[in-house]
Formats: C-alpha cells, sequence, structure tokens
C-alpha cells in the first residue's frame, strides 16, 4: 500500500509532503504549489500509472481543503491528493493538462466553491445560469438566497430551408 | 421567421420568466415524463414523415427534467453544415434539491440518510454514500465489514437497477428509426416496467442502502415471489434482439476508446468502444459482459445499445442465480455509531458508469457531501460523438449514452 509514497520520495525527492493511509486510500497531503508536479508523477510514471482521474472537490471545515481523488487501472490502487488553500484567494494549478477528465469538474469546482484552478483552458460557468452572484456550496452562502431571474431566450439566427435525410 | 415550437407543436418548452419567479424555493419532486421537453421526439419524427420542416440552423435539443430556476439541465446547441454536426456546445444545469448543500452539518446515523432517501439521488449514489461511510467505520474490523447477506442485497438491487436503466433507455422515443417498427420499443418497455415495479417495491422502505447492514432483509417468501416475477422481466428481455433493432444506428455517433478514456467515461460507453472496462478500487459492481468486437462498429450507438442490452440480459441472469442462493439474514446488523472523522470515498458501478461519493465526518456530522454521477463524463463525450451526425439522428445518439440529466444535484 506505501509503494506509491516510496515511489515518490524516491524520484521527487525535493518534494515536499506527508503521507498516510486512510479508509484504505493512500494520502499524500501537500501544498498547492506541489500539487502539478506530483500529480504529473502518479500520472506519468510508469509505476505509478494512475491514469484515471476519479473526481476533484474541496471540503470546508475553518479552512477550505482541496481533495484530489485518483485511481490506477494498472495496480487496482486508489490515492488522495490534499492541499490546504489560501482563504483569502484559494487557487491551485489545474489538473486539465494531465487529466482531460478534470476539465468539467474544475469548472464546477470554481462556481461552486469559488476556487481558481489557474490554468485551465476554458475556465466558464457549467451548471448555474450567467449572472447568478456567489457560490453556492460555501457555508457562508446563504441557500435562500435571492438569484436574478434567467434569461428567458438567447438570440439566435433561424435559418429555414428544407432537412434531406441521411443517405441510407 | 420560424420558431422551432411552431415547427413542432407538440414540443412542451417552460416559461422560464415564469418558472423563474422564485428562485431557491424547495420544489415538490416532479415525474421526469410529465416535464420532459419532447423537442428530442419530435425533430426526428416530423423529419421521419418526410415533412420538408424549416430548421434552425442553431438548434436545440433538450433531455431531462426542468428546474423553475434554470433554463434547462441540458442543452445542446448544434451548428450545422448542410445537414450534418459540425461543433456542439453543451449547456448544463442542475437539480435544485441541493442535497450537497443540505448534508453540510446533519448528523451521520438519521441526517445523512434520511436526507438522501428522501432526495432522488438514485439508488446508485445512495449505495456509493453507505459505501463511503463504511469506509470510515473500518472495514478493518470484521465485526463492521457488511456481510455476505448485506452484499447480497445490494447486488440484487444494482442489477435491477441495472434492467430498469437499459430497458428505460432502449424504450427511449428517440431510439425509434425513422418509420420503424414498434415492436422493440414495446418489447424494452414492458421489461422495463415490469423491473421498475419490481425495485420501487423492494426500495419502498430503503431497504438497501443503509450503512453496515440494510434495515430490513429480504425473506425468504419475497425472494420467492421475485423469482417469479422476474420472469416477467425475462421473456420481453430476451425476446429483444438490439443489433437488429437498432441496425440503422449502425457506426453512428462513434467515440472512440481513447477519446472515451480521456474524458473519463466508463461503464457501457467505454465497453463499446472496445476498451475493457476495469476502473480500480470499486466497492460494488457487477459484471461488464459485453466488449464489442468488430472494429468497424466500435463506439457507435449501436454498440452502446447493444452494450446495455447485454448488461441487462446479464443482470438478470446474475438476479436469478442471487434470488436462488441467498444467503441467511445476519441476526442484528452492527448499527451505524462511532464513525472515525476523516474523508472516506467510494465508488459505484451501475448501468452507466461509476457513481463516485466522498463523505467528509467531523464530530459524527457532515462536513461535506460528494457525489459524482458517471453522466457528467457522458456529457463531456457528447461532442465529438455528434461531430459528423446527421440532423435526424441527433437524438438517437444523444439517446444512446442514456445519461440522465437529473443526477446531477448539488
Amino acid at each position: 500500500m506505501m509503494g506509491v509514497v516510496a515511489l515518490v520520495r524516491a524520484r521527487l525527492p525535493t518534494l515536499s509532503f506527508t503521507s498516510c493511509v486512510e479508509a484504505d486510500v493512500v494520502v499524500f497531503t501537500t501544498t498547492p504549489g506541489d500539487l502539478r508536479p506530483l500529480a504529473r508523477f502518479l500520472h506519468t510514471d510508469r509505476d505509478a500509472a494512475f491514469d484515471t482521474f476519479v473526481d476533484v472537490t474541496v471540503v470546508q471545515s475553518a479552512a477550505l481543503l482541496l481533495v484530489v481523488c485518483l485511481a490506477s487501472r494498472a495496480h487496482g490502487s486508489r490515492v488522495q491528493i490534499r492541499a490546504a488553500l489560501d482563504d483569502d484567494e484559494p487557487a491551485f494549478p489545474s489538473l486539465t493538462g494531465i487529466w482531460r477528465a478534470a476539465w468539467s469538474a474544475e469548472r464546477e469546482l470554481w462556481e461552486m466553491f469559488g476556487v481558481t484552478p489557474t490554468g485551465h483552458p476554458s475556465l466558464r460557468r457549467a451548471l448555474l445560469p450567467e449572472g447568478f452572484a456567489g457560490h453556492p456550496l460555501l457555508n457562508s452562502y446563504r441557500i435562500q438566497k435571492a438569484q436574478p431571474q434567467v434569461p428567458t431566450a438567447r438570440p439566435a439566427r433561424i435559418v429555414s430551408g428544407p432537412v434531406p435525410r441521411r443517405p441510407k | 421567421m420560424r420558431t422551432i415550437l411552431e415547427e413542432l407543436p407538440g414540443a412542451l418548452m417552460p416559461d422560464l420568466q415564469k418558472e423563474s419567479e422564485d428562485p431557491g424555493v424547495e420544489r415538490d419532486v416532479v415525474d421526469d415524463d410529465l416535464v420532459r421537453p419532447t423537442v428530442e421526439d419530435e425533430l426526428p419524427r416530423e423529419v421521419a414523415r418526410g415533412r420538408r420542416s424549416p430548421l434552425s440552423r442553431h438548434t436545440s435539443h433538450s433531455i431531462g427534467p426542468l428546474d423553475r430556476s434554470l433554463p434547462l439541465p441540458l442543452g445542446l446547441r448544434l451548428s450545422l453544415e448542410g445537414i450534418r454536426v459540425t461543433d456542439v456546445a453543451v449547456d448544463m444545469g442542475f437539480t435544485h434539491q441541493a442535497l450537497e448543500r443540505r448534508s453540510q452539518g446533519r448528523a451521520v446515523d438519521v441526517g445523512l440518510f434520511a436526507l438522501i432517501a428522501r432526495a432522488e439521488p438514485g439508488l446508485q449514489s445512495a449505495l456509493a454514500v453507505a459505501c463511503a461511510v463504511e469506509r470510515l467505520g473500518g472495514r478493518d474490523d470484521k465485526t463492521r465489514r457488511p456481510s455476505a447477506s448485506t452484499t447480497a442485497h445490494r447486488r440484487i438491487a444494482l442489477d435491477l437497477l441495472i434492467i430498469v436503466e437499459n430497458m428505460r433507455l432502449l424504450a427511449c422515443p428517440a431510439l425509434r428509426a425513422a418509420g420503424g417498427r414498434l415492436g422493440p420499443r414495446t418489447l424494452a418497455r414492458t421489461a422495463w416496467r415490469a423491473a421498475a415495479g419490481l425495485l420501487d417495491g423492494l426500495c419502498a422502505d430503503d431497504v438497501f442502502h443503509a450503512p453496515f447492514g440494510v434495515r430490513r432483509p429480504l425473506p425468504a417468501e419475497e425472494a420467492e415471489m421475485l423469482l417469479r416475477l422476474l420472469s416477467d422481466v425475462e421473456e420481453p428481455l430476451l425476446a429483444l434482439d438490439p443489433a437488429r433493432a437498432f441496425s440503422w444506428l449502425e457506426g453512428v455517433g462513434r467515440l472512440g476508446p481513447a477519446i472515451a478514456r480521456r474524458l473519463g467515461v466508463d461503464g457501457p460507453a467505454l465497453r463499446a468502444s472496445g476498451d475493457v472496462d476495469d476502473t480500480p478500487g470499486i466497492d460494488l459492481e457487477a459484471a461488464p459482459p459485453l466488449v464489442i468486437e468488430g472494429k468497424g462498429l466500435r463506439g457507435c450507438a449501436w454498440s452502446r445499445l447493444r452494450v446495455r442490452h447485454a448488461d441487462a440480459v446479464d443482470a438478470a441472469a446474475r438476479l436469478r442465480t442471487r434470488l436462488q442462493a441467498l444467503p441467511d439474514p445476519e441476526a442484528e446488523p452492527p448499527t451505524l455509531h462511532d464513525v472515525a472523522d476523516g474523508i472516506g470515498t467510494a465508488q459505484v458501478r451501475g448501468p452507466a458508469g461509476t457513481t463516485a461519493a466522498l463523505v467528509a465526518i467531523a464530530g459524527q456530522r457532515v462536513q461535506r457531501l460528494r457525489l459524482r454521477p458517471p453522466d457528467l463524463a457522458l456529457v463531456a463525450a457528447l461532442p465529438p460523438a455528434l461531430v459528423d451526425v446527421t440532423l435526424e439522428d441527433v437524438a438517437a445518439v444523444v439517446a444512446s449514452f442514456g445519461i440522465r440529466a437529473s443526477a446531477v444535484d448539488r
């Protein structure tokens, strides 16, 4: 179970992190600055081979804690990477360049918690309408907060014409 | 200039201005079928009737239920070149049960699971949350490990869910071939309704997803009755030949294995592309039975539907075996107490793929509940699958992924 930890220590000796095993899962705790090198190593190193991105989310207790969940098809194992985020300007380096599957999860994280994935290729709203104010999953957000109405229609150019059928 | 509603008078569209007058108010659970917009049904139907219908260059297909304060849970804006799709922009929404938010601060024992039981996260999500809580409860402790009986009950529920969801998909109106026969759809609908009746009955008391055990073991007489009623599911299921019924979708809407894997797609959509479905560390799963072999057809809508049907057939066979050899229920299932503080994760594989759950607990209270259904990855897979598809096949290709937009709840 701790094989992956020894691997990281041996091949990334300058990286700052702590590790433990929690509920059958190896947990790396690091800083947002070291998140990307650690993630890239876990993805690209053939012995680690964490090729499956499961999820990224935030747990809010006193501060915001980023949790990245990964899995390895080759070894059948799972790891978590955790990083405490800055309270004032919570941000972390985007993982979309490493796992394409992080693309939508990071957008969601940005709008739901206000956590910025720095370097995300297309940071725009994923679930909420334009004009929505605040971040609904933060503890400080009031659930009954009033929101602006959603626009009734998008402008669209209507082009008329017959639709040919697919050749059989 | 004519609007799509003028062209498709049968389509239901929401009055968004009216719907958004009262944001934030808790809504009643709605019946998907009553509010499901029928644009995606009407559009190919009109084309199938041979009507020379003027259509927009940027047309919208909507699927899933509506919410009072959002445009649509899932909207696709298609750019067309002639009748072929050249680009797809996806707009998503999410349902407003606010399950994740409302769970924060609740007690683990009654609050969390009472909330889940009343909400509509789906059985698969509820099982994933139960598994995540159990991880925090210490599975190393033999007395707190789910018993053989509990695991069997959960797998029975999961198998039934696979049959229900897959047959619901095959019965979807958008999958009716242009001018096609009603037969396959009727068979799928019959199997779906029979299986849904069994699942609803079994889940009425949320017997399957309580952590550390089931709330009510399945009595022998109930298992026997299930076995008898299972024939009503199996007959139409086995009579359906998806390879023939959906042959009009051969090669349409292809999604390659490399891009599927990169987008985080797993489950039947990945297996249909020819990749083996071996996502690691699954806590609860049903064995995947079919991988499409023919290289030319891998990843197309036809392959996805075949895999879905094969999954349902396999689930029915497993269900029969499980019901015939049901382990004795434990005398008194362990109760939920003293769950350690920490972050527990679990993954459960269901009909459309893997649902991941994350539960953070501090002082017996939920700090954070996070559910990631497979539908998000499937939505991301729509643009590459839809490019170069003809307009009349768009609805069928979207349907072949079996996306439940209602699964996205924050």
